[in-house]
């Protein structure tokens, strides 16, 4: 469904590095990495939030999209709930969650207080809300991922799909996850949760801005353990070049 | 009067003006009334204008809106001075429809108002402007809200040119009382707006919001001045002004002005000007929007 070949951005500095992956339909891919190891680059390059300085291809459904507009990957059925949610004055959920329509690819749901009683929220608390900074993040998170089950995408970037959330369990956001799989959508999942692999169907590991590893979830787990090392053995590295 | 009625449903008002409590002004002439028990409207038409006092009595609460309708079509001027007196107990909303068309058309208003105790006072001003109008607009309005009163208030302009604009609100709150004042407006090539909020929160416990919205979507000014005075004890007031830049050549000002001299009360204030939040367009774009429309999904609701 989605090929990276040989994809590297930045300008003196290359954040990233020569980045090959390919994401079958229906599997829930993730990428792990610590912080700063340039994931949500990656996703913002994917869905063409950043353009420039980026080499490399990226192939959704066998057509090359690098050169489209966000709008239009989003036309081919490809989206993402960002880490950071942007807030929107004098527009109510129930609203918000109608502009998915205008565009949305497959047609999975068509009430908005089942969709948000499955991201945990009670419809009559919030369907006339605004999607405002009167919202927490956690609440205004929930709001974009209902709005994702509303688009209906094929691919959808789940960008630290736990981060300022408040589900009680873990549980909750694999009920999300399932949800998408269920409906045939393929997901690219960015984390630096160890515990979201478990809900992977794939993963790689992506530290200073390289693919270190890709395999079973399990293995990038364990392997996750040493990326965490990276930061220390290349401050080592360097002091042994220095000597 | 049917073409004069065409003409205002063809600007976007509603329909439903015309079976609800009303009062139709075309220019200075009163074209159609519907009164409401416990509504006494009394008209008079002068040299200067025309002069309306609206006495709402004691305990009067109308479960609908009583709608408002100031109209010019074509040239001249349209001069409203209204006198408003809310009865103690009573809650009422106005929806004032100001429909324009036409070249060369001049709309002021002088209002005064009174809410007594307990009362409550809601004015939306919602403007039709058609699409090639020029038009000069002075509107002032000046009251008072007593003891545990609400005021309300909406003055909003979002569809084509908001012409030459002056909006000025001067209230005293009294004791317990709140208020509420916003202007949303969006202005196009060659508008030049300012707004003015001149607030005195004399008594003790009285609240105050000023908030003022503005998107420029063409070269134009606007300005917006909030004055909020904290005196009366524990009074708060917040003013909230921010303006949207959507391209070059636009003269955007904002100046809160916050005056305290009673150290239990506190009046705060926020302004920006700016371009729209990247974020927010992406995060439409990401939903399959364009840029265009997703400026459009944003500014209207800011307006809203």
């Amino acid at each position: 469904m989605l090929k990276i070949k040989n994809l590297s951005y930045g300008k003196d500095k290359k954040i990233l590095k020569n980045i090959n992956l390919e994401i079958p339909k229906n599997e829930i891919f993730a990428i792990i990495g610590p912080n700063g190891a340039g994931k949500s680059t990656l996703s913002s390059i994917i869905m063409g939030l950043i353009k420039d300085n980026v080499d490399g291809e990226i192939i959704f459904e066998n057509k090359l999209i690098n050169n489209l507009e966000i709008f239009e990957r989003a036309r081919l059925g490809m989206t993402m709930a960002p880490q950071s949610v942007a807030e929107f004055e004098g527009i109510t959920v129930s609203e918000y969650l109608d502009l998915s329509k205008k565009y949305a690819i497959n047609n999975w749901f068509s009430d908005k207080e089942e969709v948000l009683k499955l991201v945990g929220l009670n419809p009559k608390k919030y369907l006339n809300r605004f999607v405002d900074n009167t919202l927490s993040g956690g609440e205004r998170k929930r709001i974009e991922l209902a709005s994702i089950l509303f688009f209906g995408p094929k691919f959808v970037i789940l960008d630290e799909i736990d981060s300022g959330i408040d589900f009680t369990s873990i549980e909750d956001i694999g009920k999300i996850l399932h949800i998408l799989k269920d409906k045939d959508a393929t997901i690219l999942m960015i984390t630096h949760n160890e515990k979201l692999l478990d809900f992977a169907t794939k993963a790689a590991l992506l530290c200073n801005g390289e693919i270190i590893k890709t395999g079973s979830p399990k293995e990038i787990k364990d392997f996750f353990e040493k990326c965490k090392v990276c930061e220390l053995e290349d401050k080592i590295k360097e002091v042994n070049n220095r000597e | 009067m049917s073409n004069i009625f065409n003409n205002l449903f063809s600007l976007g008002l509603p329909k439903d003006i015309l079976n609800s409590p009303s009062l139709i002004v075309e220019g200075n002439k009163v074209i159609k009334e519907i009164p409401y028990p416990g509504i006494l409207i009394e008209k008079h038409e002068k040299l200067q204008g025309l002069f309306i006092n609206i006495t709402v009595l004691e305990n009067i609460k109308p479960k609908k809106p009583i709608h408002l309708c100031l109209s010019k079509i074509g040239a001249g001027s349209q001069e409203i001075f209204v006198d408003i007196l809310v009865g103690k107990n009573s809650k009422v909303k106005f929806i004032s429809h100001c429909a324009f068309k036409g070249k060369n058309i001049k709309h002021i208003t002088k209002t005064n108002f009174k809410v007594k105790q307990n009362a409550y006072l809601d004015i939306e001003e919602i403007h039709y402007h058609d699409k090639d109008l020029d038009i000069l607009i002075d509107t002032q309005s000046k009251g008072v809200v007593e003891d545990y009163g609400t005021y309300k208030s909406l003055f909003k302009i979002d569809k084509n040119n908001a012409g030459k604009v002056n909006v000025t609100y001067e209230v005293d709150v009294l004791n317990y009382a709140s208020i509420d004042i916003e202007t949303k407006m969006a202005g196009r090539d060659g508008d030049d707006i300012f707004v003015k909020d001149i607030i005195y929160l004399k008594g003790k416990h009285s609240k105050a919001i000023s908030k003022s919205r503005i998107v420029a979507l063409g070269k134009m000014r606007a300005e917006f001045y909030g004055e909020t005075y904290g005196i009366g004890d524990y009074a708060r007031g917040h003013i909230d002004c921010s303006e949207i830049i959507r391209c070059k050549d636009v003269v955007l000002k904002a100046t809160p002005v916050v005056v305290v001299n009673n150290p239990t009360a506190k009046v705060t204030h926020e302004a920006a000007i700016g371009s729209l939040d990247k974020k927010q367009i992406q995060t439409l774009m990401l939903k399959g929007y364009d840029e265009d429309e997703a400026v459009e999904i944003i500014v209207r609701g800011l307006l809203k």
